[in-house]
């Protein structure tokens, strides 16, 4: 397997665990907020949903083109990875993101710490994947 | 067939060695990453002790004995915290020369009462002899802290015109605080009789003491007159009272511990950053000087087609650059992304103050370690490269 398919493929899995992380593999809390409306973490929950399965889909369309435009594919993931990671985190404020303040929720307890670590492993992977691209000449 | 440019060549003479390529950029990602990084850190952490000693205010501050670790907990921190001095306290502190304001304040600690709150410390301030939070608010509020609203740290959600639920009890935003680096920013200052309207509401929910006495206060910041030291009327106060529970702490103290903890921290910084950077010139030079070594034959046929010694300077120069400022770019993004997630947890874990510089003054330093990062990589390579346009033509293509 090539370098350009190999980051291409470790793109689609990883974009993919982030884009099932929030719903499927460790539920965000499913309470409504005092107000009545959903809490922070659901807005967090889609928009992570929403990066990780535009980079999957970007790094799909690049394995079926054979490779082409690997390095936008991984640059995005590489993107999509601090989404991920800073506006559910509240260094960026977005549409309402961020984690609930109780540590005992199921978004403290099961999504935070597998979004952050798929966020993280998406982003250490784009950023070697970065480096290895653009000294091989696939840029 | 493409020309035979110095940057094509440049190009494909990174892609040959891709493992070496990759050191190299490596090397200098990792110095433009500690030096952006390390930058801010240690410039956020200047201001936020800067911050500190304008922001303090008081030059003593009173507060039951063995509650002065709380105190820097909620100052540094905002840590919610509850505790009462004696009810006769600013009677006793009158007896003390040097004294030219005293302002009393009330603690309030919030609980978790629902599952999207958060604890929060309410400070009830007596607003007439106020001299902490009265100057920060002058520019913002034209006109008193009244009863029954509410002035909010920049951390604390709320602007101006909504309202906050406490103890079942809304109270509207009165104002916003500008960033202090401090546990300011996750308080909210009410009036003392609002403080202790909000502790009778809290009976509902546990027993609160400043409900039976709206009048108990938590501490006492003292403005000394001019020219009366601040460590006699500390020490003062300590002689006459600590038997009955009342420490003073001198504010200077307080600052001066931030400083000497905020010096050993730029050491450390500026000893990092110095390492990373004697790593990465050493790495690069050395790099150069192998990857130059191996292509002397082929430079020796360049030379013998017509390159100029300037051009063989320029093609080592090209791969540098090429090589340095892509490894620039990614450590400054890389230390960006690293200063907005982990700097300000890494300060209040050191329990240091942290102010991050304004969006200009972080673009400006972000060029500046790329700028630096790229000469690096550039100078390093310099050495090797002149070697290798130095030599002569015909033992260069022999090789020797």
């Amino acid at each position: 397997m090539n370098m350009k398919r190999f980051f291409c493929t470790a793109n689609l899995l990883l974009g993919l665990a982030l884009a099932l992380a929030p719903f499927v593999l460790a539920p965000v809390c499913e309470a409504a907020a005092p107000h009545g409306g959903h809490m922070k973490c659901w807005y967090s929950a889609v928009l992570i949903t929403v990066v990780g399965a535009a980079s999957a889909m970007l790094s799909l369309l690049c394995l079926v083109r054979g490779g082409k435009g690997a390095f936008f594919a991984v640059l995005f993931g590489a993107a999509a990875a601090c989404v991920c990671w800073l506006v559910p985190e509240g260094v960026f404020s977005v549409g309402g993101a961020g984690w609930c303040a109780d540590t005992a929720h199921a978004c403290r307890e099961g999504t935070r710490p597998l979004v952050l670590k798929l966020a993280g492993a998406l982003g250490l992977t784009d950023l070697i994947g970065l480096v290895l691209l653009f000294v091989k000449g696939e840029r | 067939m493409a020309p035979l440019s110095t940057f094509g060549l440049a190009k494909r003479n990174i892609g040959r060695r891709p493992w070496r390529s990759f050191c190299l950029v490596a090397a200098v990602l990792l110095f433009s990453f500690v030096l952006f990084a390390g930058t801010v850190l240690s410039l956020s952490l200047s201001r936020g002790a800067r911050s500190a000693a304008d922001r303090l205010g008081a030059d003593v501050m009173v507060v039951p004995a063995g509650f002065d670790p709380h105190i820097d907990s909620v100052i540094l921190a905002g840590k919610p915290s509850m505790f009462f001095l004696p009810s006769d306290i600013l009677d006793r502190l009158k007896t003390i020369d040097g004294i030219e304001r005293m302002s009393p304040q009330t603690f309030l600690a919030t609980v978790r009462a629902s599952c999207c709150s958060y604890p929060l410390q309410i400070i009830g301030v007596d607003y007439e002899t106020d001299f902490l939070v009265r100057p920060w608010l002058s520019e913002t509020m034209d006109r008193p802290l009244r009863d029954g609203e509410l002035i909010v740290g920049c951390k604390v959600n709320g602007e101006v015109g909504d309202s906050l639920h406490f103890f079942g009890i809304d109270l509207p935003v009165a104002a916003r605080l500008d960033q202090t680096g401090m546990g300011f920013d996750a308080m909210v200052f009410v009036t003392r009789k609002t403080a202790a309207d909000l502790a009778k509401a809290a009976e509902n929910i546990f027993r609160h003491p400043l409900s039976k006495d709206g009048s108990l206060i938590s501490t006492v910041m003292l403005r000394l007159k001019p020219g009366v030291d601040s460590t006699s009327v500390a020490r003062e106060i300590n002689r006459k009272m600590s038997d009955d529970g009342i420490y003073a702490l001198f504010s200077k103290k307080f600052v001066n511990a931030i400083g000497s903890s905020l010096a050993v921290v730029s050491w450390m910084i500026r000893g990092s950053v110095a390492l990373v950077w004697l790593f990465a010139v050493l790495v690069i030079a050395l790099l150069f000087a192998l990857s130059v070594n191996e292509r002397r034959s082929e430079m020796g046929i360049l030379r013998a087609l017509g390159a100029s010694r300037g051009k063989i300077l320029a093609l080592t120069g090209a791969e540098a650059l090429m090589i340095s400022l892509y490894g620039a770019v990614l450590g400054v993004a890389l230390g960006a992304v690293a200063t907005a997630a982990l700097l300000p947890k890494l300060a209040a874990a050191l329990k240091l103050p942290f102010l991050a510089p304004a969006w200009a003054t972080l673009a400006l330093l972000a060029l500046a370690s790329l700028g630096a990062a790229v000469v690096t990589g550039v100078a390093s390579a310099f050495v090797p490269a002149r070697k290798a346009a130095k030599s002569d033509i015909s033992a260069a293509m022999k090789g020797e």
